[in-house]
C-alpha cells in the first residue's frame, strides 16, 4: 500500500513568488559553482561581462587574444571576461524548542515559510539549495542540489518538523563552516537565544570559508513588545526553569536586555560583512523577502 | 482625635484592600511558555532595587490614601487629648457651669459685655461643633439642671431668671460636684463640661473646699474618657470700680446710722456724690474719698419718716454696677434689754454702768441665785462674770442659740467645773510695776473698731495684771505674747464674747471705761438695731431661697429675693436684700491653683477668642481629603514608567 504524502507546499509563500519571480537574488559576493550561472564567480570564464585586459605569456591559448589591441600596440594582449556561476545556498534552521513560541503563528512556522520560499526562489534561479535542520542532538543535513526536487524533499524534511530541546545554534554553525567547502549562502533562520559572542564567533569562522552569511532573527511581537499587566509565571521552553514575577516592574530592565543583545548582533554582523534581519512573525513573509532582496534584485549586488 | 461618624473607621478594613489584591494577583498569575527566559531571568536579577521600593511603594501608597479616604468619611475633629479616642464626636451632653455671682456683672473698658454675657457667648462658640449634643445649663444661683434647644435661647429676655445678673454669691466646688453627680445619677455616657468664671477667690475657697475638690478630681479621673472639663477663665478686673457696702445700721431715736465700706480703685483723694432714697424719695449725698477705703456714717433723719421703712444707697455708674447699691430696713427703737450677772459685786457696778442707756437707767442685774429661763424672757444681751454651773450652762446656751448676746468676764477663782459653753486659761498674774499689753485687734469693724472719726480705742493703753485668757472662740483682740484679750464665738443665731480680765483694780484699768464703755455700747447699739419686724439678708442664702411670700418694694417687680438684691416685704417682714460680702473679695484665682487641685485630669482651657475656636475643635477632613489626593497622585508618579527610549518597545528596524 502506498504511503500517502503529506503536500507541505503552502510552506511556500505564493505572493512572495508573484512578487519576485523572474528577479534573480544576487549576492555581492563571488560564489563557486558547479555550472555557470547568474553569479558572479571568483574566476575568470566566458561570459558577455568584460573583466580586464592581461598580457600574454606563452603557452597561452592565443584563442581570447585581443587582436585589435595588437594592430595599436603591436604587443600582444588576453581579453578577459567574467566567470559566472550557480550559487549553492545552504539554510540552517534552528529547531529548538524556543522556536516554538509564537501567539497566532509560531517563530518555527513562520521560519519554515521563510526559508521554503527563499529555497525556492533560489532553486528557480539554477542555484542548488541544501537544508541545515539544527536539532537538540544532532544537526540533519540535506546536501546542495539544483535539482527541482530539492524543494520537496526539503519541504518534507522541514514539514513534519517539532521544535523542541536546547539550541546548538553556534556549535551547528561551526560545523557548517567545516563541513560546506565550497562558497556558499549560509541562511541562519533562529530566534538567536544563545550567547552573541558565540553566535559572532561562528559567524565570523563562517566567514573566513569565504561565506556569505545572512542572519533571519526572529521574533514573536511579544518578545518585542513585552505587554503584560499581571504577574506571570514564565516557563522556559527549553526546559531552563520558570519564573513568577511582576511583569510591569522588570519591563524595563527585560526591554533593555534584549535590546543590548540585537544591537550586538547587528554590531557583530555588521563588522564581519554578514547580513541581519530582524524578522517579526506578524510581518507577512513576502515583506520580510522584499527587505531582504532589495539590493539583490536585478543585476549586480552592491 | 475624635470622629463624628467612628462607625465608618470599619471602613479602615478597606485599606487591605490593595494588599489583598496583590496577594491574590500572585496567586492567581497565568502561566506563559517563554522563549527568552535569559533574559527575564537577568531583568530579574537586576531589577534593581529601587524598582522593588517603588513596588512596595505603591503598595504603601495605596493603603495610606485608602485609610485617608476612610478617615475623611469619619469625621474627624482636632484638638482631643489623644490621637484616636474612638468616641463618637459629640458628647450627649454639653453642660455650661456658669458663675452667676454678682462680680459676673463686671464690665471692661474693651467691651460693654458683662462677664456673664461672655460666658453665654462662649457657650454659644464652645457648643457649636456639636449639634447633635442635649445642652445642659447649671448656675451657680440656681444650682439646677436646665436644658435647652439651641445656644441662642440661652440669651432669650423670658430667661433672665435663669441666665440673666444676680446679687448672689457663688459655690463654683460645690456647683460643679452637683453638675457631676446630675451626670451620674442621670447616667451621661460623654459629656463636655465648660465651666465659666471670674476665679473670684471668695467663690472657690479652695481651703474650704480642699474635700470636694478633691471628690471632683476623683469622679473626672474615673470618667477621663467620657467626661472632659473646659475652664474659661474671666478674671478681668475692672479699670475703676468704686463698691459700696453696708457694715452695720445703728438705730437712734428719730435718726438712722448706717456703717457704710466705701472702697475705690486707685489712688488720691476723690469727691464722690452718691444719692439715695429713704421710703422712696431721692437725696445725693457727698462724701470724700481720701484713701482707698473708707468708713461712712451718713445720718438719715427720720422725723418726718414712718416707723418702719427703708433706705437705698447707690454709687455713680462704672465697670462694676453689681456692687454699687446697698439697702437697708430700719424700724421702731426698743431700748435693749441689758442685764448683768456677776459675782463680783464691784464688776457687777461697773458692768451696768458701762451698759447704762441713753434714759440714765442702769442695766438690771440678775442675782447669782435661783437664775432661770424666766430671767432671760425679754432680755438681748446677758453680761455674765462668775462660774457658770451645768444648770446655768443649759440656760445660757439656750439664750444665745435663739439669738441673744451673750458677753462674758472671767471667774476670779480657778475651778475645775468648766463650762461647755467657753473654758478658762488659768490665772495668769503680773507683778506689781508689770502690766499685760493689748498689742492688736480688729480696727476695722467689731466691737473694737475705730470711732466714727477714725481715733483709735485706747487698748494698747490698759494696764492688766490679771488674766484668764478664753480658750475657745475667734479672737478679736490679742496680747502682745499672742494671746487673746477678747474672743467671739457664734452659736447658733446669738454671739457670744470673752473679755479675759475683770474691769476691777486688782485685775486691770478697764474700769477707767475708755474700752468697756464704747465696746458694750457699741453692742447695744447693734442689738437695738434689730427689730422684729425688719430684717436683713443675704442674696441667695438658704433663708431667701426658703421664702415664698414675699413682695418686691419699688420698680423691679419681678425681682426674687434669692436672687436680686433690694427691698421686699417678706412673710410681712420689711427684708433688705443685700449682695453677700464676700462678693466683694478683690482677689482672683489663677487657673493653675485650681488646676492643682485636680492632679489626676488635664482640663482644658478655653479660650473665648473667636480666633481661637471652640477648644480648638474642628473638623478635619479636609486635611484627609488632601492627604488621599496627594498620596494618590505620588502612586500615580511613582506608577509612570521613566520617559526613557528604553522603555519603548523594540521596533523592527530590519
Amino acid at each position: 500500500m502506498a504511503r500517502s504524502r503529506k503536500s507541505y507546499s503552502h510552506y511556500v509563500d505564493q505572493d512572495s513568488l508573484n512578487r519576485i519571480s523572474g528577479e534573480p537574488l544576487l549576492t555581492p559576493f563571488p560564489m563557486e559553482g558547479s555550472i555557470s550561472g547568474q553569479h558572479r564567480s571568483p574566476h575568470k570564464g566566458s561570459s558577455v561581462e568584460f573583466a580586464e585586459y592581461r598580457e600574454y605569456t606563452e603557452g597561452e591559448d592565443p584563442k581570447r587574444m585581443d587582436w585589435r589591441v595588437f594592430a595599436r600596440t603591436d604587443r600582444y594582449y588576453l581579453k578577459e571576461y567574467e566567470a559566472e556561476t550557480n550559487l549553492r545556498a545552504h539554510f540552517a534552521l534552528d529547531c529548538s524548542g524556543s522556536m516554538n513560541f509564537g501567539d497566532r503563528i509560531s517563530k518555527f512556522e513562520f521560519s519554515k515559510k521563510l526559508l521554503s520560499t527563499l529555497a525556492y526562489l533560489y532553486v528557480g534561479q539554477g542555484d542548488a539549495v541544501g537544508l541545515h535542520t539544527i536539532r537538540h542532538r544532532k544537526t540533519q543535513i540535506l546536501p546542495a542540489k539544483r535539482n527541482p526536487s530539492q524543494i520537496q524533499e526539503i519541504l518534507e524534511i522541514i514539514g513534519p518538523l517539532k521544535p523542541k530541546g536546547e539550541t546548538r545554534l553556534t556549535e551547528s554553525l561551526h560545523e557548517i563552516a567545516e563541513t560546506v567547502r565550497m562558497r556558499a549562502m549560509v541562511f541562519v533562520v533562529s530566534d538567536m537565544l544563545d550567547e552573541p559572542k558565540e553566535i559572532l564567533n561562528a559567524i565570523l569562522h563562517l566567514r573566513d570559508r569565504k561565506h556569505e552569511v545572512v542572519l533571519f532573527h526572529v521574533f514573536d511581537p511579544q518578545e518585542l513588545n513585552f505587554t503584560f499587566d499581571r504577574p506571570t509565571r514564565f516557563v522556559d521552553m527549553e526546559g531552563g526553569g520558570s519564573l513568577i514575577t511582576e511583569p510591569t516592574v522588570i519591563r524595563e530592565e527585560y526591554l533593555a536586555r534584549l535590546n543590548a543583545h540585537i544591537n550586538q548582533l547587528k554590531k557583530g554582523c555588521l563588522e564581519s560583512q554578514a547580513c541581519y534581519h530582524q524578522v517579526r512573525t506578524d510581518s507577512p513573509v513576502v515583506r520580510v523577502i522584499d527587505d531582504f532582496s532589495a539590493n539583490r534584485i536585478g543585476g549586480k549586488a552592491a | 482625635m475624635t470622629f463624628l461618624q467612628p462607625i465608618a473607621l470599619l471602613g479602615l478594613l478597606l485599606a487591605l484592600i490593595p494588599i489583598i489584591i496583590h496577594l491574590l494577583n500572585l496567586l492567581r498569575h497565568r502561566t506563559v511558555p517563554w522563549a527568552a527566559t535569559r533574559f527575564l531571568f537577568q531583568a530579574q536579577k537586576s531589577s534593581s532595587r529601587i524598582s522593588k521600593l517603588k513596588r512596595w511603594l505603591t503598595l504603601l501608597l495605596r493603603v495610606l490614601a485608602l485609610a485617608a479616604l476612610t478617615f475623611m468619611i469619619a469625621r474627624p475633629m482636632t484638638g482631643g487629648d489623644s490621637l484616636f479616642s474612638l468616641t463618637n464626636g459629640s458628647p450627649e451632653v454639653l453642660v455650661l457651669v456658669l458663675d452667676r455671682s454678682a462680680s459676673m456683672e463686671t464690665t471692661t473698658e474693651k467691651d460693654s459685655l458683662t462677664k456673664r454675657q461672655k460666658a453665654l457667648e462662649a457657650f454659644q462658640s464652645f457648643a457649636r461643633p456639636w449639634k447633635e449634643s442635649r445642652l445642659v445649663v447649671l448656675d451657680s444661683a440656681l444650682e439646677e439642671p436646665f436644658f435647652t434647644d439651641n445656644t441662642d435661647s440661652i440669651k432669650d429676655e423670658a430667661l433672665q431668671r435663669f441666665f440673666g445678673p444676680t446679687d448672689t454669691a457663688a459655690d463654683l466646688p460645690g456647683t460643679l460636684s452637683k453638675t457631676l453627680d446630675w451626670l451620674e445619677e442621670t447616667k451621661v455616657g460623654t459629656a463636655e463640661i465648660l465651666l465659666v468664671s471670674d476665679m473670684q477667690s471668695s467663690n472657690w475657697e479652695l481651703q474650704r473646699n480642699a474635700d470636694i475638690m478633691e471628690k471632683i478630681n476623683r469622679i473626672l479621673s474615673e470618667k477621663k474618657d467620657s467626661w472632659k472639663l473646659s475652664f474659661l477663665n474671666l478674671a478681668d478686673p475692672p479699670p475703676y470700680n468704686l463698691s459700696l457696702s453696708l457694715d452695720q445700721v445703728n438705730r437712734m431715736p428719730n435718726m438712722v446710722e448706717p456703717v457704710l465700706n466705701l472702697r475705690k480703685k486707685g489712688r488720691g483723694k476723690e469727691k464722690v456724690r452718691l444719692s439715695s432714697q429713704v421710703n422712696g424719695k431721692s437725696e445725693v449725698l457727698e462724701v470724700e474719698l481720701v484713701s482707698q477705703s473708707v468708713l461712712w456714717r451718713p445720718n438719715f433723719d427720720l422725723t418726718n419718716e414712718p416707723e418702719e421703712g427703708w433706705i437705698s444707697i447707690l454709687c455713680p455708674d462704672d465697670f462694676c454696677q453689681y456692687d454699687n447699691i446697698c439697702y437697708l430696713t430700719y424700724g421702731s427703737t426698743e431700748p435693749p434689754q441689758v442685764a448683768v450677772r456677776a459675782s463680783n459685786p464691784r464688776t457687777s457696778l461697773i458692768l451696768r454702768s458701762a451698759s447704762q442707756t441713753e434714759q440714765s437707767e442702769l442695766a438690771d442685774a440678775i442675782p447669782l441665785s435661783g437664775f432661770s429661763e424666766k430671767d432671760l424672757l425679754s432680755r438681748k444681751i446677758l453680761i455674765h462674770q462668775g462660774q457658770i454651773n451645768s444648770a446655768v450652762d443649759q440656760v445660757l446656751k439656750d439664750f444665745v442659740v435663739k439669738g441673744g448676746l451673750l458677753v462674758l468676764f472671767p471667774p476670779e477663782v480657778t475651778s475645775s467645773d468648766n463650762s461647755k459653753l467657753l473654758s478658762w486659761n488659768p490665772l495668769e498674774e503680773k507683778l506689781e510695776d508689770e502690766t499685760f499689753q493689748v498689742n492688736n485687734w480688729r480696727e476695722d469693724s467689731g466691737l473694737l473698731a475705730n470711732s466714727s472719726d477714725g481715733n483709735r480705742l485706747p487698748l494698747d493703753r490698759l494696764a492688766i495684771k490679771r488674766r484668764r485668757t478664753p480658750q475657745q472662740g475667734e479672737t478679736l483682740a490679742y496680747y502682745s505674747d499672742g494671746k487673746p484679750f477678747l474672743s467671739s464665738l457664734t452659736l447658733g443665731k446669738g454671739v457670744i464674747y470673752a473679755f479675759s480680765t475683770l474691769p476691777i483694780s486688782s485685775w486691770s484699768s478697764m474700769s477707767n471705761g475708755y474700752v468697756l464703755v464704747p465696746a458694750l455700747q457699741r453692742l447695744i447699739e447693734e442689738s437695738s438695731s434689730s427689730n422684729s419686724f425688719i430684717q436683713s439678708w443675704f442674696c441667695g442664702e438658704k433663708e431667701s431661697k426658703d421664702s415664698n411670700l414675699f413682695e418686691p418694694i419699688g420698680d423691679a417687680k419681678d425681682n426674687v429675693p434669692y436672687l436680686h438684691a433690694g427691698i421686699y416685704r417678706i412673710n410681712g417682714r420689711l427684708t433688705a436684700v443685700n449682695r453677700p460680702k464676700s462678693e466683694n473679695d478683690t482677689l482672683f484665682l489663677k487657673t493653675e491653683q485650681i488646676f492643682k487641685k485636680l492632679p489626676n485630669i488635664s482640663p482644658r482651657l478655653f479660650d473665648d477668642e473667636p480666633s481661637y475656636g471652640p477648644t480648638g475643635r474642628s473638623e478635619a477632613w479636609s486635611f484627609f481629603l488632601i492627604l488621599c489626593l496627594l498620596l494618590l497622585l505620588v502612586e500615580a508618579l511613582l506608577g509612570q514608567p521613566a520617559a526613557t527610549p528604553k522603555n519603548k518597545a523594540i521596533s523592527n528596524d530590519a
